[in-house]
């Protein structure tokens, strides 16, 4: 269980450009569920994703995965937290240019130190279930968007991590590419991963995968119900 | 003032240091008034974030100020030649009155920045800040001595003037002088002999089986601070007359010069890291119990014991060597 307590997060503390992004948002994120964050652009949705996935933290507030305090980790343990147990898919898929697609989704196993070898392995193995076995050499620039998302998603794979995290991930996607990412997302929910999305697309947050659905404007909770 | 490189590297370190000191002093307060580990305020997070930069800073100042006490001893040892009547850091130590005093600091400050750079260290190794209150208080009892060995020296080395006539060392261990100096040089050369290798012995001992059994942390670390002081004893009673060979210099600046190999700083080095790293498995000792550091804080005092038994053993060997190699004797 991932639980948020009275989490705030302000930008620019103190300056007149001063600006509170999320604002005592406290939540509770069940483990083996779907879980949709949907509001308006600006209502805090990836900024709270940033804090619950350990990518920035909250300038008040705590956040607990299971009995584990993590909010007050110095980064020698965040880091290890952030890269054993969550998967990032972001909006804009944040591939590294000039890579192939098979260095792109070993990457974030790389600091693990395991036989390039073995990991070559389980890279090819993943990219094998989204189908891009046959894309493994080509570089991230010449994919199309429905490669490079998947693409994306097998990098936030390749750490078996047991929370997936994606920001808008359909922005940048036709409607058949969207489906598509939804029952990759299904497939995902089946083999035991915790899922959070955030999205204002109603082919994410309309969805009957989604167990619990939490609407978010200027920084604050405003519904929190069951998907449909 | 002798504008001397590394007077002027000495002076700026020290400054630096104390400035940061200063600063973590403050928040060093403010940590142990408002820490609240249970609470998600904004300024528990800020304190949070603040302490992980701060005594990372601390931690590198102190580093430095570790190799700081070796460079104020090899300058007072090369700029002697500048001073009248002076023929090694004895002299220019005893150009004014802030020479020795600057000293004793130093040593001190070597001391205290080991310990915190061990208690830092273990605090590090805990997910939630496990000693950062006694880590922030060893912190600020540090302050008035590294202000006050900032001080010092900077009026010390202010104050040397090539035309002021200083004493040399023999003039200072001779029969004649008094203090703690000639008190330590007129020891029974061979009885003190005895009594360094007793300690030696038992501080091997202890530390081996700590190291083995897990026990006697406590013993090992009190043996440790012990056998500090009489080694320092040891070699201004007798093993300096081995090194020199001759009955009657006592002198311990002299070993750090180039006529003896330089012996002087291997062997203050083992002596005082040994001593720091035996007391820091004592120091430990009592936070073994706390749950983020119960796995990690045996394979730390091992590591810090095996340092400590390495340093103390090779120290002893570097003495036997100079007693038994040189064909000199006292008897």
């Amino acid at each position: 269980m991932i639980r948020v307590r009275q989490i705030t997060k302000t930008f620019n503390s103190g300056r007149p450009n001063e600006f509170t992004a999320v604002s005592g948002v406290s939540l509770t994120v069940n483990l083996r569920e779907v879980t949709v964050l949907k509001g308006p652009s600006g209502s805090g949705k990836t900024t709270l994703l940033g804090m619950v996935g350990c990518m920035s933290r909250p300038t008040s507030g705590r956040i607990f995965l299971g009995e584990r305090e993590i909010t007050s980790l110095s980064e020698r343990f965040l880091t290890d937290i952030r890269r054993r147990t969550f998967g990032f898919i972001f909006q804009r898929f944040n591939l590294i240019n000039g890579l192939t697609a098979l260095e792109n989704v070993m990457a974030p196993a790389y600091p693990s130190g395991e036989r390039f070898s073995s990991l070559r392995a389980r890279a090819l193995a993943v990219m094998e279930m989204f189908d891009l076995a046959r894309k493994a050499g080509a570089r991230v620039e010449w994919l199309s968007g429905g490669e490079a998302q998947r693409v994306a998603i097998a990098r936030a794979l390749i750490n078996n991590p047991s929370v997936v995290i994606a920001d808008e991930p359909t922005a940048h996607l036709d409607t058949r590419l969207s489906h598509e990412f939804m029952a990759i997302m299904r497939r995902l929910k089946e083999e035991g991963k915790t899922i959070i999305l955030a999205s204002h697309d109603p082919i994410v947050h309309d969805t009957d995968l989604a167990d619990r659905v939490i609407e978010m404007r200027d920084g604050r909770v405003i519904a929190d119900g069951a998907g449909r | 003032m002798i504008l001397h490189p590394t007077v002027l590297a000495l002076v700026i370190t020290s400054f630096l240091t104390s400035l940061m000191i200063l600063y973590s002093g403050y928040y060093g307060i403010r940590i142990l008034v408002n820490w609240d580990m249970g609470s998600g305020s904004e300024l528990q997070l800020q304190l949070e974030r603040r302490t992980y930069l701060i005594s990372t800073m601390v931690g590198y100042l102190l580093a430095l100020q570790l190799v700081s006490l070796f460079l104020f001893i090899f300058t007072a040892d090369s700029i002697s030649s500048l001073l009248v009547g002076a023929m090694c850091a004895v002299g220019t130590l005893s150009a004014n009155g802030f020479g020795y005093p600057a000293l004793l600091l130093k040593v001190a400050v070597f001391l205290l920045a080991g310990l915190w750079l061990i208690l830092n260290r273990a605090d590090n190794q805990g997910y939630d800040y496990p000693l950062i209150r006694k880590k922030y208080l060893l912190l600020l009892f540090m302050t008035p001595v590294i202000l006050a060995e900032t001080v010092c020296q900077a009026l010390f080395f202010l104050g040397l003037r090539p035309d002021i006539i200083t004493s040399c060392c023999g003039s200072l261990f001779s029969p004649e002088a008094r203090g703690i100096a000639t008190e330590m040089a007129g020891l029974p050369p061979l009885p003190t002999l005895a009594a360094f290798y007793a300690s030696a012995a038992v501080t091997l001992a202890s530390g081996v089986y700590f190291y083995l059994k897990g026990r006697g942390c406590g013993l090992f670390a009190s043996l440790n601070l012990v056998h500090l002081v009489v080694t320092v004893v040891a070699i201004i009673s007798v093993v300096s007359l081995y090194i020199y060979r001759m009955p009657s210099h006592h002198c311990p600046f002299c070993i750090l010069q180039r006529e003896y190999l330089y012996v002087g700083y291997p062997l203050y080095a083992a002596v005082l890291t040994g001593g720091v790293t035996g007391a820091g498995t004592g120091m430990l000792l009592p936070f073994r119990t706390v749950s983020s550091l119960r796995e990690v804080l045996p394979g730390m005092t091992r590591r810090l014991s095996a340092t400590s038994l390495a340093c103390t053993a090779f120290s002893t060997l570097l003495v036997s060597w100079e007693v038994l190699a040189t064909g000199f004797t006292l008897r």
